[in-house]
């Protein structure tokens, strides 16, 4: 039997953990992202590896998450319900395990009218918590219907989002109590910038079983420019950013925003209530090291 | 109710021009109640049909007749001998009513004229609204009298998505986020306990298409299960 994941037992230490965000590229050859790949090496515990991020088609994170592993980093493959029925989630579980890709991340998915193919079928025949779920019976060694699997169980690290900073805050709660009793091994919220936008979250919900990665999102200066709530999903920005960083020309901005970016995550890790940081460099992962 | 949209005027224009001699069909129900195939949106199709083909300096002969029903047999076969005396039919039916219609008279090509949309409610004048997705089992009791599988954009049947934006829909920033809604309507009826059962999967045997049911008292007559 394969040992767990290296993800997995960093998750079982004391260690401060950081996960970076990766998109593969859109195509065939995973050589364009290299200079990526071996930036994050070394930097980070985990490569948490997009699924048709913001429903824009690139390359499946099964197999970038097989190339990944080759080069001796550690993914965590994210799973959206968007694109498959129950059929193809769980087979393409069962192919990720026996490619050695163990810690799951199982999502939702942004709707496809915000990506390049907004004319595709929505799938959602399962939701992320009917998915975790399934990851859980799998891990029992049976499917979704209850068949039996054949051979040695898989074993997967299962991870869900949660959403600290989204209003109203009590359906978001619900669903996080539905996620949570699913077993989840780990959590990753949405992008975090201010402590204090995580209060409601947090008095509804004063421990959380499972560890909790913050999302830190290394803002574009496009993203604060058009930002309105609800423009891109997930990322709610608060007043006190926007008022910082909006009158910015693009050029102090940029230098601005690494700066606001690294004490943020200092500040997070004194915090004490998060195991780690999720970074979200969108494009910039090259730089990690400027950071952590 | 079945709600519809008229066609573009061009679009069905294209698909009657092979044609001299036109029925333009309406339907007396949902169509005609939301203002796309009724009575009056045939006679100002058939006028409209009628301005742009003489434009055109083509002659066609285009005949109205709106049925009280296009989905029932016993009012399509009213219309035969406007059927048999055309080469064509439009129909401003819904798809079932298209469908049916062109069943019945396997001699002539019967065309759309409304794109059939949903299954809704009459919202305010001239505004309709989803309501129903007919997935074959109704859960409207567990969520408030709200139907998640038609309300929420993603049909999540288990809380919102993370896009869920200060209450509003990931997709349409103008809507409410349907378990938004749910919530507030459970909170209100003090029913929040039906929110923490995990919610199985929609089952899809229920929409296996083409549905079909029979009422049990004509059972023996169909030879048929009722699904």
């Amino acid at each position: 039997m394969p040992a767990q994941s290296k993800f997995t037992q960093a998750l079982a230490t004391e260690a401060f953990i950081v996960t970076c965000a990766l998109d593969p590229p859109k195509g065939a050859d995973s050589t364009v992202v290299q200079g990526k790949i071996s930036a994050l090496r070394d930097k980070v515990q985990a490569v948490v590896v997009s699924d048709n991020h913001s429903a824009r088609m690139r390359m499946a994170p099964l197999g970038f998450c097989r190339t990944l592993l080759d080069q001796g980093l550690e993914p965590i493959l994210t799973l959206t319900c968007r694109d498959r029925n129950r059929l193809a989630l769980q087979s393409d579980l069962l192919a990720a395990f026996s490619l050695g890709i163990q810690n799951v991340l199982a999502v939702t998915g942004d709707y496809p009218s915000w990506g390049d193919h907004p004319q595709a079928k929505p799938v959602y025949d399962l939701d992320s918590v009917q998915l975790l779920k399934t990851l859980s019976g799998l891990n029992q060694g049976q499917d979704f219907s209850g068949n039996p699997l054949e051979g040695a169980r898989p074993f997967f690290t299962v991870g869900a989002v949660v959403p600290l900073t989204a209003s109203p805050i009590q359906p978001v709660v619900m669903k996080f109590r539905k996620k949570e009793a699913q077993g989840v091994d780990f959590f990753i919220s949405h992008p975090l910038f201010e402590l204090n936008d995580a209060e409601d979250f947090f008095k509804q919900v004063p421990a959380i079983k499972a560890p909790l990665l913050v999302s830190v999102s290394l803002l574009t200066w496009e993203q604060v420019a058009g930002y309105s709530p609800g423009n891109i999903p997930g990322l709610f920005l608060p007043q006190a950013v926007l008022e910082r960083f909006s009158s910015l020309n693009e050029e102090t901005f940029q230098s601005r925003i690494w700066e606001f970016t690294a004490k943020l995550i200092e500040a997070l890790k004194k915090d004490g209530r998060f195991r780690g940081v999720h970074l979200l460099l969108q494009g910039q992962e090259e730089k990690i090291g400027e950071l952590v | 109710m079945i709600v519809a949209q008229r066609k573009p005027f061009e679009e069905i224009k294209k698909s009657l021009a092979p044609y001299k001699n036109i029925l333009v069909a309406g339907c007396g129900t949902c169509v005609a109640v939301c203002l796309a195939g009724g009575k009056k949106e045939v006679g100002l199709l058939a006028s409209q049909l009628r301005m742009s083909f003489g434009l055109d300096k083509k002659e066609v002969k285009i005949t109205e007749v709106t049925l009280e029903r296009q989905c029932d047999r016993e009012f399509l076969e009213t219309v035969k001998n406007e059927v048999e005396q055309v080469e064509a039919v439009l129909s401003l039916a819904c798809g079932a009513g298209i469908q049916f219609l062109a069943e019945a008279y396997p001699q002539r090509p019967v065309y759309p004229g409304v794109n059939t949309t949903f299954i809704g409610v009459a919202e305010a004048a001239g505004l309709w609204t989803e309501r129903c997705r007919a997935c074959g089992e109704c859960l409207l009791a567990e969520t408030g009298g709200i139907c998640p599988r038609t309300i929420c954009t993603k049909g999540l049947n288990n809380g919102p998505c993370g896009g869920m934006a200060e209450g509003k829909c990931e997709v349409d920033p103008e809507r409410s986020c349907a378990w938004v809604l749910i919530h507030d309507r459970l909170n209100q009826e003090g029913r929040l306990a039906a929110l923490e059962t995990v919610r199985p999967p929609t089952d899809f045997t229920r929409q296996t298409r083409p549905g079909k049911i029979t009422h049990a008292a004509y059972l023996r007559r169909y030879h048929a299960g009722s699904k």
